[in-house]
C-alpha cells in the first residue's frame, strides 16, 4: 500500500500524536504529554537514553499499548479505545514491525514467515504464496525459500523479517534498532533496504536507534528525555547531543 | 479480514508434529482413557448378553402358575401346598388366544437305577409342551409326544447329567431300561446340556417322562389329576399383561371362587423376574464403564497441563503473531484445535486398541463381548468434549496475551 500512501494528500499527516501521557502503576510517568505528527513519506529516527520513554512512545505507534491519555490517530484512525481485534486489525493493514530481535517462528520456513501476516488476514494460497517469494526476491533471498530462521545469517534473518514487514504493504514500517543485533557488514545492507523503503517506494519509516550513524540516515530527529520530546526536527550534530 | 480455517487446521497441525514424542505421550492419556471406556462397556454387554441367553434358556415370554394357599378349618396352608391345578386347568388355558404352549407339570425326587449304578435326581412328568416352552431339544434319540401321555407310556428322556451317572460317557442309553422308583422305564432321548440355571442348580439333573405316566406310577395322589406346576408361554411380549387377566379369570372360573374369596394359585411373570436381573448386570457394566470414565478425565487433564505449558512456551510466538495481525479468534481456535486433535486422535486409537483387546478377552473367556455403534459414539463425542473442556482454558489464556508482553517474554 505504498501507493495508497503515495495517493494520500500530504496535508494529512499518517500519524497524530496528541499530547499523549503514559506510566505503568506506581512509577514516575514514562510519557508526559507527547506530541508528534508524521507526514506521509517521512523518515525519522527516534533517540534518546534507555528509560527515555522511546520504546513506550513505539509500542503505542505500533497499537502494541496503549496511552493513559491523549489521542493517537493513525492514518486518520483514532486508536484510542480500539478493541484488540480492531488493533490487529490495524497493525495488519496498515504497519510492518522489524523488531531488534527478528522475532521470526522458529522451525517455520522463510517463506511461511513472509506468509504469515497475509495468512492472517484470510489471502488464499494461491495469492500469499507468489507475494512471499517475490518478497524474498527483493531483499536478496531467493535462494533461501526453505530455509529456517536457525540456517541463516542475523541479516538475512533480518531480511526476512522486512519482507514479512512489507508483506501487507502498509504505508508505515516500524523499526525498533532494527541492526543493534547485527556486524557492522550486515548493518550496513539493512540500513540500505530500509532507506530503499522510504526512497523508493514513499513508505514513512520510523527508527529507533541509540547510534548516531544509523540515526543520521533518517531525514527528521526526534529525541526523547525523561518521557518528553526535548528536540524534533532536522538530523543535524546539535540535535543529536541535544 | 479474518484467518482461513483451513490456515488455522495447518498452523496447529505444525506445531504439533514439532513437539511428536510430547504429543504422544499426551495422546496416551486419552488413548487409556478412551480405550478402557470401550474395553469396559464390551466386557458388560457381554456379561449382560450371556445373562440374557440363561434367562432366554428358561424359557421366554413364561408364565408359571402356581396352587395357591387354602384355608381349611382355620389353617392356612403356604403357596402350592393346596392341590388345586388340575390338568382340566391346563388344557382349559390351553385354548387361549395368545398362549403358545402349555405344559403342566408333577414331579419330585426319585432314585434311579441302571444295573450297577444308582443315582437320586429330580423326576418330572409333563407333556411335550414342555419341550418347546424351556426350547430344549433332545442330542440324542427323541422326545415323547402326545400319544404317550395319553397312554401313560413309561418312557423317559433324561438330563446330560443323569446319562453320564448311569451310562458313563461311552455308552447309548438309548433303549436301555432304568427303574424309577422302582417302576421300569425306557430312556427314549437325551436331553442337551443347559448347564447351570439362575440359581445355580444344575439343569441337566433331571428326568422327564410323560405327565400321566408320573401321576399314575411315580407319585400317587389323593386328587387324581393335580399337577404341581403350570407352565404357560405367551405367543409375544405384548400379550402378557393382558393373557394374565384373562388366565385369571378362567382359573377363578373353574376354581368356582366367588368375588370375596381370594385366588387359590398364583401366577409368576418369569420375565419380569428376568428384567430384574438384567437390570442388575447394567449396574455393573455402568459400574466398570464409571471407573473407566475417570481415567479419561485425568487424560483430560494431561491435555490441559500440556496446553498450559505449550501456551508458556510459545508465548513470544504468540505475541508475534498477534503484533502481525493474528486476532484472538485465530489463536483461540489454534490452541482449542490442537487440543481437539489431540483428544480425537487419542479417542481413535483408543477405540482401535479397546476394540483389539475386547475381541481379545472375549475369546480368552468366551464371552461375548461387543463394541456397539452407541460405545463408539460415546467414546468420540467425549474425546473431542475433553477436548474442548480442557483445551478452551489454556487456548484462552494464549488468546488473552497482551501481544506487548508477549513480545517481551523471554
Amino acid at each position: 500500500m505504498g501507493r495508497r500512501a503515495a495517493a494520500l494528500v500530504m496535508s494529512e499527516p499518517i500519524i497524530q500524536v496528541d499530547r499523549v501521557d503514559k506510566s505503568y502503576g506506581a512509577m514516575a510517568p514514562v510519557l508526559r504529554q507527547v506530541s508528534l505528527t508524521v507526514q506521509p513519506g517521512e523518515f525519522l529516527a527516534i533517540m534518546g537514553p534507555s528509560g527515555s520513554g522511546k520504546s513506550t512512545f513505539m509500542n503505542i505507534l505500533g497499537c502494541l499499548d496503549r496511552a493513559d491519555r491523549g489521542r493517537y490517530l493513525l492514518g486518520g484512525e483514532d486508536t484510542t479505545g480500539l478493541s484488540a481485534d480492531r488493533a490487529a486489525e490495524l497493525r495488519n493493514r496498515m504497519l510492518g514491525f522489524v523488531f531488534q530481535g527478528f522475532n521470526l517462528l522458529q522451525r517455520r520456513s522463510a517463506l511461511d514467515n513472509v506468509a504469515l501476516p497475509m495468512i492472517c488476514a484470510g489471502l488464499p494460497r494461491s495469492q500469499w504464496d507468489p507475494r512471499a517469494r517475490e518478497l524474498l526476491d527483493q531483499v536478496g533471498l531467493s535462494a533461501k525459500y526453505h530455509s529456517r530462521p536457525n540456517q541463516l545469517s542475523g541479516g538475512q534473518q533480518q531480511r526476512v523479517a522486512i519482507a514479512r514487514a512489507l508483506a501487507m504493504e502498509p504505508p508505515v514500517i516500524l523499526a525498533d534498532e532494527p541492526t543493534g543485533n547485527l556486524d557492522s557488514m550486515s548493518s550496513t545492507e539493512i540500513m540500505r533496504i530500509i532507506r530503499s523503503l522510504n526512497t523508493d517506494r514513499g513508505i514513512t519509516t520510523i527508527l529507533v536507534t541509540h547510534e548516531p550513524d544509523i540515526a543520521a540516515q533518517a531525514k527528521r530527529l526526534v529525541k526523547f528525555k525523561d518521557g518528553r520530546i526535548v528536540y524534533d526536527g532536522p538530523v543535524t550534530e546539535a540535535g543529536m547531543s541535544a | 479480514m479474518s484467518m482461513k480455517n483451513s490456515a488455522i487446521l495447518g498452523e496447529a497441525l505444525i506445531s504439533m508434529r514439532a513437539t511428536g514424542l510430547r504429543t504422544f505421550l499426551t495422546m496416551l492419556g486419552i488413548i487409556i482413557g478412551v480405550g478402557s471406556v470401550v474395553l469396559m462397556l464390551a466386557i458388560g454387554r457381554g456379561v449382560e448378553i450371556s445373562v440374557r441367553e440363561s434367562i432366554a434358556s428358561q424359557g421366554s415370554n413364561l408364565y408359571i402358575i402356581l396352587p395357591g394357599a387354602t384355608t381349611s378349618g382355620g389353617i392356612r396352608s403356604g403357596s402350592g401346598g393346596a392341590a388345586t391345578l388340575t390338568v382340566g386347568d391346563a388344557e382349559e388355558l390351553a385354548r387361549l388366544p395368545g398362549v403358545a404352549a402349555v405344559a403342566p407339570n408333577v414331579g419330585g425326587p426319585g432314585q434311579v437305577v441302571y444295573e450297577g449304578q444308582n443315582w437320586s435326581t429330580s423326576i418330572t412328568g409333563t407333556t411335550p409342551g414342555f419341550f418347546q416352552i424351556r426350547d430344549w431339544k433332545v442330542s440324542n434319540g427323541e422326545i415323547f409326544d402326545d400319544s404317550a401321555v395319553r397312554a401313560a407310556a413309561p418312557v423317559a428322556v433324561i438330563g446330560a447329567t443323569v446319562a453320564e451317572k448311569l451310562f458313563g460317557p461311552d455308552d447309548d442309553p438309548i433303549g436301555r431300561t432304568i427303574r424309577i422308583r422302582n417302576i421300569p422305564f425306557q430312556v427314549i432321548g437325551v436331553l442337551e446340556e443347559k448347564g447351570q440355571s439362575l440359581q445355580g442348580q444344575d439343569q441337566d439333573d433331571t428326568i422327564l417322562v410323560p405327565l400321566t405316566t408320573a401321576q399314575r406310577r411315580l407319585f400317587g395322589s389323593p386328587f387324581p389329576g393335580a399337577v404341581r406346576i403350570i407352565f404357560v408361554q405367551a405367543v409375544s411380549e405384548d400379550v402378557m399383561k393382558a393373557l394374565e387377566l384373562e388366565m385369571r379369570d378362567v382359573l377363578r372360573l373353574r376354581h368356582r371362587l366367588s368375588e370375596e374369596q381370594e385366588d387359590d394359585f398364583s401366577i409368576r411373570d418369569l420375565t419380569a423376574i428376568g428384567q430384574t436381573i438384567e437390570q442388575s448386570t447394567q449396574a455393573v457394566s455402568l459400574l466398570l464403564g464409571s471407573i473407566a470414565a475417570i481415567s479419561l478425565v485425568v487424560g483430560g487433564i494431561g491435555i490441559m497441563n500440556i496446553m498450559l505449558v505449550s501456551v508458556t512456551e510459545r508465548t513470544r510466538e504468540i505475541g508475534v503473531r498477534k503484533a502481525i495481525g493474528a486476532r484472538e479468534r485465530d489463536i483461540l481456535l489454534q490452541f482449542l484445535i490442537e487440543s481437539v486433535i489431540l483428544s480425537l486422535g487419542g479417542g481413535l486409537i483408543g477405540l482401535i486398541l479397546g476394540t483389539g483387546l475386547s475381541m481379545l478377552i472375549g475369546s480368552l473367556l468366551s464371552l461375548p463381548t461387543e463394541v456397539s455403534l452407541f460405545s463408539v459414539t460415546l467414546s468420540f463425542v467425549v474425546a473431542a468434549g475433553i477436548g474442548v473442556f480442557f483445551g478452551y482454558y489454556p487456548a484462552r489464556q494464549a488468546a488473552r496475551l497482551q501481544p506487548i508482553e508477549a513480545l517481551r517474554y523471554q
